[in-house]
């Protein structure tokens, strides 16, 4: 027998013994849930990183002085209570008895450290934005602090749920040290980081909590939701946060996992541009498109009864929606008989969109666009790069209309200044009546009139249709049966309160 | 620069006869690789035709469909190969579907071929630096990633038509080159060539008239292989998200959006993945075929 | 030789610079960088603040300057995503890839080797044109719907294999199929043809003429003369691999380069993107610089056996 042929049978052999002898990974850490993930966390450093990926990720090893419940309200976490002192100034009491996982411990000091550091503009600090009417810190006691802000500020609380509390030592040498070794007074520590790989958690001994029921936590980076979903039929992975409705059934059927929805906030609009010379600016065409679009047809199809619809400019989840405002009616001869008294005269219209961004986007700006061309409309779909469309929608030059999501952080109708208000990142729309209307509903503190100002705002700027209203989506869970584990509407996990049946 | 041995499975034997200009007798020999070669020209004849005349054998629109006729399978009522996620009608997209593929392979490989081959002819007539330098490029441009050029252009123009044959066409302009090249190079030395110089002949005329029909052959062939690749490239752009964008129908796009609904609907995987497998296997075929028959260096 | 390898060399890195200015123009005319790398929810004053903190806010020639400056000293200054050296990512990177790349190669040969030996050995037969064809035929199927199909089939249904990720050999073998793939019908094709033509020549002739028995004539003489041309076309398959491996790393969540160039220029990560496309080229260029100088090694003994 000739040498090559022999050590190609050699080379085979050898193949196949290895192959056969891997060892199962699983087996190692009974108990372990591995959580199938698209993308990494880019970076550890809470304090310069403000990424919903890499928060729901870090929110294991990092906390915040207040969280949300399972009802999405305010519940206290690392604080204890928070009262209103005066207009400007809020008191917190802090929780005893919290420590880092490197032992520094957590109070009053802490919370000032990290707040005036992220204050200060020169640190240039992205989380800034979410707490920005914050003036400054004092420390009462130990365990009790004074947020002294620059004008009334009702949400300050929701602002605080967005700030995660790091050690002020890691504030003095620079939270850019961070970035790599994360120190938080959560249920987990890192354990190991392997890039675009995996994130692995392991329980922190010294938490100040219950203690959590699952030792360790895998995030494992799987970029393709195919590849994903079938990681979870397969067995490999026991939770992935998106499944597609289409993947729904397979999921289901699949014996071992199943399905959990929750409302989630992100809303999904079409922003329509009227900072641009066009049939836009004429609110009879946008009150035609609001009546031509069939949306509860749209989330029927398309998203599969996967969606919410969004009546008016706040979501369902939103604690100040307004229950009484109705949804525009679909009706096409109005839409018909709006565009002929504005005088559309069949000019283009472009529906840009990107492309897997968000849930369905490219289907249903397609259905939209299908939708608008029957009432007469000239609308042409336009599927851009992210980048591009991130551009064009911040410059305000973006042609028409565009698909968009944005995210409901506060829950509050604050969010409509966000959405609404002249000269908002990422709002093309202007109307001084409008922006007079949320400047004045901001600062109120009175709950029943925040209510009532809010409501007003809605019905409002329903009417003048700067967008056209669509959802908010579900955010469709794929959990292995074993686990016990509720999704919640803010997208962090939490598998600190997970357990194993 | 050292001769490799070309890409291109072609049997080295001895040098092809040649008529009195130079011209090569083209040797068709009808053995099994003709059958299939000719099998496989026939196959695309046939899609042609069938792209082309889609608007006779369809009546639905391919751009438009009907929300609530969704995610049909093939054999529905009133739709033969189903329907799409947006209620669709899958025949008649296949058929348009074909139009748009076919013509981006067709369009960029005309157009990469043509710069390629010119380009080819040039570096190795003129020589010198220019030949340097070309072949430097040429080099690179291999070496660079496909894919970071394709996107860094795609990201500039955007996924309109266009833009994508332009991507495909630029990053595949270089292999024309270097093949014509290295042809080009073998000829300068013929004695035809030599014959045609003394007599006084320009040189624009020698690459004319005596050079470049005969180095079409082997780059008719590299084209023939060409089209099939970049027919498949297509699909992976789209899989990426730069190919050609909805709701224009190209066999690539609607690969790409059907995988995500392998388990609800194969037919919106199975019927574009066969149509470009065959598509490409095909041209292969052919292309090798061809490299058989018009390869200067074959029997 | 020396001096013709320097100036080659030299050559090659200037125009590789030349390739990285192109792309680094054309990102940058394709929409606002710092967009797509703060988070939608930044404040317009943190955006500004970060374009000037990346050196975005400096006119384009400037920004280059830095950019060609830096690089000819090996900094590739730091990934604006990840915030560690660019240079670090890509390095981390580059084992997976080179593993991926390996393996799809020893898939390739391991199977289009014998098989276009069987295809020049029965020429013209039925084994001949179903080898040829078959393994055409691998690189004529989108490879992103070959992972997934390879994927349902093997992860899913039967559960023998992982769906993807890095780590055990089993993770290895779908991958580098679905890549090998594309590489198997070059291999194939070129490896029958030279067999072919060492079938032809005459010591094969005069070998068989003493009466050496069939197989001695054939493994012993003609694959070891073969062997020329596909060791060179495995150098030459290495660079499309290399730019090839993007999809097969997405779909089955490969850490290799490929998915790194893709992230990076999505998100304008310029001096990651930059890096990780410059040490490809880098890479693939000495590949082919060394496949060529060994076929001009090694083709003269080809004759004179």
């Amino acid at each position: 027998m000739t040498r090559s042929i022999w050590w190609v049978r050699v080379g085979l052999l050898a193949l196949l013994a290895a192959i056969a002898s891997s060892p199962e990974a699983q087996a190692a850490n009974p108990g372990k849930v591995v959580v199938g993930f698209n993308s990494d966390v880019r970076s550890f450093d809470p304090v310069n990183t403000m990424d919903v990926t890499t928060d729901r990720i870090i929110g294991h090893i990092y906390q915040y002085l207040f969280t949300r419940d399972h009802e999405m309200k305010i519940t206290p976490l690392l604080a204890e209570s928070a009262r209103i002192v005066d207009d400007l100034t809020w008191e917190i009491k802090l929780r005893k008895g919290v420590r880092f996982s490197d032992g520094e411990p957590f109070n009053a000091d802490t919370v000032k450290a990290n707040i005036e550091y992220i204050m200060k503009k020169e640190n240039n600090s992205v989380r800034r934005v979410r707490i920005d009417l914050v003036k400054s810190v004092t420390v009462v006691d130990e365990h009790t602090v004074r947020i002294i802000c620059e004008k009334p500020y009702p949400t300050l609380l929701e602002g605080l749920a967005e700030i995660f509390m790091v050690p002020a030592r890691a504030i003095k040498d620079g939270p850019k040290t961070l970035t790599e070794k994360p120190v938080g007074t959560g249920p987990y520590k890192l354990q190991e980081w392997r890039r675009e790989q995996s994130v692995t958690l392991v329980r922190n001994d010294g938490y100040w909590g219950p203690k959590p029921q699952i030792p360790v936590v895998e995030f494992r980076i799987i970029p393709d939701v195919s590849a994903r979903v079938s990681a979870l039929l397969a067995g490999e992975v026991h939770l992935i946060p998106d499944v597609p409705p289409q993947s729904k059934d397979q999921v289901n059927g699949a014996g071992i996992v199943e399905t959990r929805s929750v409302t989630g906030r992100r809303v999904i609009f079409v922003g329509l541009n009227t900072m641009q010379p066009g049939p836009l600016q004429d609110i009879r065409v946008r009150q035609a498109i609001n009546h031509a679009v069939d949306v509860d047809k749209i989330i029927r199809t398309v998203m599969e009864g996967n969606a919410r619809r969004m009546v008016g400019p706040l979501p369902v989840v939103n604690r100040h929606l307004d229950p009484k405002l109705k949804p525009y009616p679909v009706d096409v001869a109005r839409a018909k008989a709006l565009l002929k008294e504005a005088g559309y005269n069949g000019a283009p219209i472009s529906l840009h969109t990107p492309d897997g961004r968000y849930l369905k986007d490219k289907e249903a700006a397609e259905a939209i666009a299908e939708q608008l061309t029957q009432v007469g409309l000239n609308v042409k779909v336009k599927v851009g790069e992210w980048g591009t469309l991130l551009d064009l929608v911040k410059s305000g030059k973006i042609d028409g209309m565009y698909l968009w999501g944005r995210s409901d952080t506060t829950l509050d109708g604050s969010m409509l200044r966000d959405w609404f208000h002249t000269g908002a990142t990422w709002v093309v729309y202007s109307d001084k009546r409008i922006d007079a209307g949320i400047e004045k509903a901001l600062p109120i503190v009175n709950p029943e009139r925040r209510r009532q100002a809010f409501s007003e705002l809605q019905a409002d700027i329903q009417q003048q249709a700067p967008w056209l209203f669509l959802w908010s989506q579900l955010d469709i869970y794929g959990v292995s049966k074993q686990l016990q584990w509720e999704p919640r509407g803010d997208e962090h996990f939490y598998l600190g309160s997970a357990a194993w049946r | 620069m050292s001769k490799r041995p070309e890409t291109d499975g072609s049997d080295h034997t001895d040098r092809p006869k040649r008529g009195q200009s130079g011209r090569r007798l083209l040797p068709i020999r009808l053995n099994a690789g003709a059958v299939w070669g000719l099998a496989a020209a026939l196959f695309l004849v046939l899609e042609i035709f069938v792209a082309v005349g889609a608007p006779l054998l369809t009546s639905y629109n391919p751009l438009t469909g009907d929300l609530e006729r969704r995610l049909l399978a093939p054999g529905s009522v009133g739709h033969v190969l189903g329907t799409d996620q947006l209620g669709r009608d899958l025949l008649a997209r296949m058929l348009y579907g074909a139009r748009i593929s076919l013509v981006v392979g067709v369009v960029a490989v005309v157009v990469a071929g043509g710069v390629g081959v010119l380009a080819g002819l040039f570096m190795a007539f003129r020589g010198g630096w220019l030949d340097s330098v070309g072949s430097r490029i040429v080099d690179v441009q291999l070496s660079f990633p496909f894919m970071a050029l394709a996107l860094s252009i795609a990201a500039l123009l955007g996924a309109s038509l266009t833009g994508i044959v332009a991507t495909l066409a630029i990053s595949s302009w270089v292999l024309y080159a270097r093949l014509v090249r290295g042809e080009t190079l073998m000829m300068k030395h013929q004695e035809f060539v030599e014959a045609a110089r003394t007599l006084g002949a320009p040189s624009w005329r020698i690459l004319l008239r005596h050079v470049l029909p005969n180095v079409l052959g082997p780059a008719i062939a590299l084209a023939s292989l060409e089209a099939g690749r970049l027919i498949v490239a297509e699909a992976s752009l789209s899989f990426l998200g730069y190919g050609i964008q909805s709701p224009i129908p190209a066999w690539g796009n609607m690969l790409a959006e059907g995988k995500n609904y392998m388990a609800r609907a194969w037919w919106l995987t199975v019927l574009p993945g066969v149509a470009i497998s065959l598509t490409c296997l095909s041209t292969t075929v052919l292309g090798d075929w061809l490299t058989e028959i018009l390869d200067p260096r074959q029997r | 030789m020396g001096q013709y390898l320097a100036r080659r060399l030299a050559l090659t890195l200037l125009t590789i610079f030349l390739g990285l200015s192109f792309m680094f123009v054309v990102l940058h005319m394709a929409g606002d960088p710092v967009l797509l790398l703060v988070p939608v929810d930044a404040s317009p004053d943190y955006i500004e603040r970060m374009r000037v903190e990346w050196g975005f806010a400096d006119p384009l020639w400037v920004q280059y300057g830095r950019f060609i400056g830096n690089a000819l000293l090996g900094d590739f200054g730091t990934s604006l995503r990840y915030n560690v050296p660019a240079l670090t990512l890509v390095l981390e990177r580059l084992p997976a890839t080179g593993l991926l790349t390996l393996a799809s190669m020893v898939f390739a040969v391991v199977l289009g080797v014998p098989l276009g030996f069987v295809a020049a050995v029965r020429k013209g037969r039925i084994a001949d044109r179903l080898s040829t064809v078959g393994s055409v035929l691998g690189q004529s199927i989108p490879s992103f719907w070959l992972g997934l199909l390879l994927i349902l089939v093997f992860s899913v249904t039967l559960g023998v294999l992982p769906t993807g990720g890095m780590g055990t050999l089993k993770q290895l073998i779908m991958p580098s199929v679905t890549l090998g793939l594309f590489s198997l019908g070059r291999v194939v094709k070129l490896t029958r043809s030279g067999v072919l033509e060492v079938l032809r020549a005459d010591f094969v002739r005069t070998a068989r003429a003493k009466g050496l028995r069939e197989w001695v004539v054939l493994y012993r003489h003609v694959l070891k003369n073969a062997a020329v041309p596909i060791v060179t076309i495995i150098g030459l398959q290495m660079g499309g691999l290399i730019g090839g491996a993007i999809v097969v790393e997405t779909i089955f969540a490969w850490p290799g380069l490929g998915r790194l160039i893709v992230q990076s220029i999505q998100f304008r990560d310029f001096p990651t993107a930059l890096a990780a496309v410059f040490f490809t080229a880098v890479l693939v260029s000495i590949i082919n610089v060394v496949v060529d100088l060994l076929y001009g090694l090694l083709n003269p003994r080809i004759v004179y056996e």
